[in-house]
């Protein structure tokens, strides 16, 4: 797909007021080295996060969407992942042409990233204060003392009790949602414009998955713009404005979370939101979408949805759908939408 | 269930205590499950939902008699199992099966998907000889798989085709009784929707009793007839589905309710808990869930409630549950129904699935 159409698509809110967004993806292609050449785990991949939006990327194991966001914070584990093409762009430069000392400055600064598992993102052998203070310390020239301060009140903020003896302690005195809670606090040491959050809460129990909820909605109203990836559909349109939906390495749909929601094109996320059990009346079969997520190394020629896809027809098999609009806002990439004249 | 009949199973006061600590830390007591009392009906699917810690697995594998309790019993079609000496027991096992969580680690890798499933019909002498390869079929067609891949070893299967196989081999050996933990909890979205699909479906064409552990309240609804709910290794609640997810009457389930996301942005109060789960070495006194409940009284901290039942077979552990204020409901989000466009859209999804050559279960 070429640069205009992505732009066609994803107008996003504060484009509509001229701003450029914050983030922009464009074009964005991912490979891993594996036995027997290079695997494509992300596929011109495009969209945008506007400044203080929530932007939500919903995919399940081997859609490319935690790929993405390493991507993005140049986490990329070397030497076998390589950006193979597009650009990046944070506030309208090309972070994947930017001299590695700044994309290192912006790292940890302008754009903060939590991860699923908040057992192994912090260092043991160090209290939680240390952690945050040398988050603080690597970007702004602030005294220790001042360091101190400003760490127990991001505790204090990310609604840690009694901040001021926990910011002496070590992660193994810490609970789980304790730990995610440290986690988000050192994100926002250095108040970041995007924060990326990967499955925040998966890892969690559900009533402290929501605490962390919370907290997240509360830092989005405070300014930061949120990048969160999530296997949950309901979490991610609880939270976000927009959502993308990949699909093994592509960006299959893309649009305002309510219409997404509630008038989805894409095939997929309408099998996905049938795959969540809900509570309305009367007893509906649960659907499953058949068969499994491709193998990367293997992908079906055409749409790869094709093979799990119950509206498909013969231009699937012929080439591989472009994100198209339908809707200002909203695209997906199908050769058979709309779906109406279908169903 | 209350037709006079003795029910599949009743557990009564189960107790699992483990010792924790030793030669450098301080000796302490953990009482996994803190007496446990309930009943699986035939053909009855109990759900038992909680947070991690709270013993509900610990609870699955007292039943099955994988670890030991410490104190209680658990009657299974009349008999205790916790009485049985050890060879009496194995024969019971073929009644009583379990399914794991992690179809990764759950399966033999050096054996064939074949070898997995004969197992235990070779273990209890079921159907020895030629008949054997037939059952391993139907078996694999039972749950949707190819027999013709029964040659195949783990590794060759998805996470999901991983646990159609360990249902297969609980299936084996047509139990009365299988305890799920957590079956779908470690697979893909649109994955655990088949899971939950073939579990409903086998479990009510063959009429089992199912005990499905899992922290996921929505999939616990979509599955279970009755749902129990725990914390700390007590049962704060056990109610049928319908009237649980109508009425919550104890602070918690409505604190797991309420944290179910909506998949829509939303504005509804909802009783978020503070704080986490306290250490199950040192549980809080009276009611374990008194620092964390927005209904305390003096007399949860003090004075344990009970679990008292009414007479529809709604039981809460709450003294209060009677003064607090009205539950909000679900989400609306959660509970209207699906809009007419994508209901039709999804039918197409069944329509597919539904074309699979799965041939019903035809039991012996």
């Amino acid at each position: 797909m070429d640069g205009a159409d992505s732009h066609a698509l994803s107008p996003g809110p504060s484009s509509a007021s001229g701003a450029p967004p914050l983030l922009q993806v464009r074009g964005l292609s991912v490979s891993f080295a594996a036995e027997g050449g290079r695997v494509p785990a992300v596929r011109n991949a495009d969209f945008d996060i506007p400044a203080g939006g929530c932007v939500g990327i919903v995919g399940e194991s081997g859609s490319g969407k935690s790929v993405t966001s390493l991507a993005i914070m140049g986490l990329l584990p070397q030497p076998a992942g390589r950006i193979s093409g597009g650009r990046i762009l944070f506030e309208g430069q090309d972070l994947l042409t930017m001299p590695p000392r700044e994309v290192r400055a912006l790292r940890g600064g302008s754009i903060s990233m939590i991860f699923q598992e908040p057992m192994s993102s912090l260092n043991p052998a160090f209290t939680v204060g240390d952690q945050i203070m040398e988050a603080i310390r690597a970007h702004e020239m602030v005294s220790a003392k001042e360091a101190r301060n400003r760490t127990i009140e991001l505790l204090r903020q990310v609604r840690i009790p009694a901040p001021e003896r926990r910011v002496d302690e070590y992660p193994h005195k810490l609970s789980g949602g304790m730990r995610q809670r440290v986690m988000i606090a050192m994100a926002l040491a250095c108040n970041p414009k995007l924060l990326i959050a990967d499955e925040p809460t998966t890892a969690l129990d559900v009533t402290v998955q929501a605490q962390v909820v919370e907290l997240l909605r509360g830092i989005q109203q405070r300014g930061t713009a949120i990048m969160l990836i999530s296997h949950n559909i309901g979490l991610i349109a609880g939270l976000a404005d927009e959502i993308v939906v990949m699909y093994a390495g592509s960006v299959v749909e893309h649009g305002p979370s309510a219409r997404v929601i509630g008038h989805p094109e894409h095939p997929y996320t309408i099998g996905l939101l049938g795959a969540v059990p809900r509570a309305q009346p009367g007893d509906h079969s649960l659907v499953g979408i058949d068969g499994t997520v491709p193998d990367l190394r293997r992908l079906p020629p055409g749409c790869v949805f094709r093979p799990r896809c119950p509206f498909s027809g013969p231009p699937c098999r012929e080439a591989e759908p472009a994100l198209r609009p339908l809707h200002p806002g909203h695209g997906a990439a199908c050769h058979m939408a709309p779906l109406e004249d279908v169903a | 269930m209350s037709s006079g009949t003795a029910p599949l199973l009743r557990v009564q006061d189960l107790r699992k205590h483990f010792q924790t600590g030793g030669i450098l830390t301080r000796r302490g007591r953990v009482a996994a499950v803190d007496g446990l009392s309930f009943e699986i009906g035939d053909g009855e699917t109990l759900g038992l939902v909680g947070e991690s810690g709270c013993g509900k697995s610990t609870t699955g594998r007292l039943i099955l008699r994988l670890i030991e309790p410490t104190s209680g019993s658990v009657v299974f079609r009349g008999q205790d199992l916790l009485r049985l000496d050890a060879k009496v027991m194995m024969s019971h096992r073929r009644n009583l099966q379990l399914i794991f969580q992690d179809p990764f680690s759950s399966l033999n890798p050096c054996m064939t998907v074949r070898e997995i499933i004969e197992e235990p019909l070779l273990v209890h002498h079921v159907d020895a000889g030629s008949g054997l390869v037939r059952r391993v079929a139907e078996l694999l067609e039972m749950v949707g798989l190819n027999p013709a891949h029964m040659g195949r070893y783990p590794h060759e299967f998805s996470g999901g085709q991983r646990q159609r196989i360990g249902i297969a081999r609980a299936l084996a050996l047509s139990p009365q009784l299988i305890v799920c933990d957590e079956p779908v909890s470690a697979l893909d979205v649109s994955v655990q929707a088949q899971i939950l699909n073939l579990l409903r479906r086998v479990q009510r064409e063959m009429r089992i009793g199912l005990l499905f552990i899992s922290h996921d309240l929505m999939a616990v609804r979509y599955i279970a007839h009755r749902v129990a709910v725990m914390y700390l290794g007590k049962l704060v609640e056990v109610a049928p589905t319908t009237s649980i997810f109508a009425a919550p009457r104890h602070p918690y389930t409505r604190a797991l309710l309420d944290a179910i996301p909506a998949p829509e942005v939303e504005h509804r109060p909802r009783l978020v808990l503070e704080g986490d789960l306290p250490s199950p070495l040192d549980p809080p006194s009276g009611c374990h869930f008194h620092p964390r409940c927005p209904f305390t009284t003096a007399r949860c901290s003090t004075e344990a409630p009970a679990l008292s039942a009414d007479d529809k077979g709604h039981s809460v552990a709450c003294h209060n549950w009677r003064d607090i204020p009205r539950w909000g409901g679900l989400s609306p989000a959660l509970t209207r129904p699906v809009e007419p466009r994508l209901d039709r859209l999804l039918a197409r999804f069944r329509q597919l699935a539904g074309n699979r050559p799965i041939p019903a279960a035809a039991e012996a």
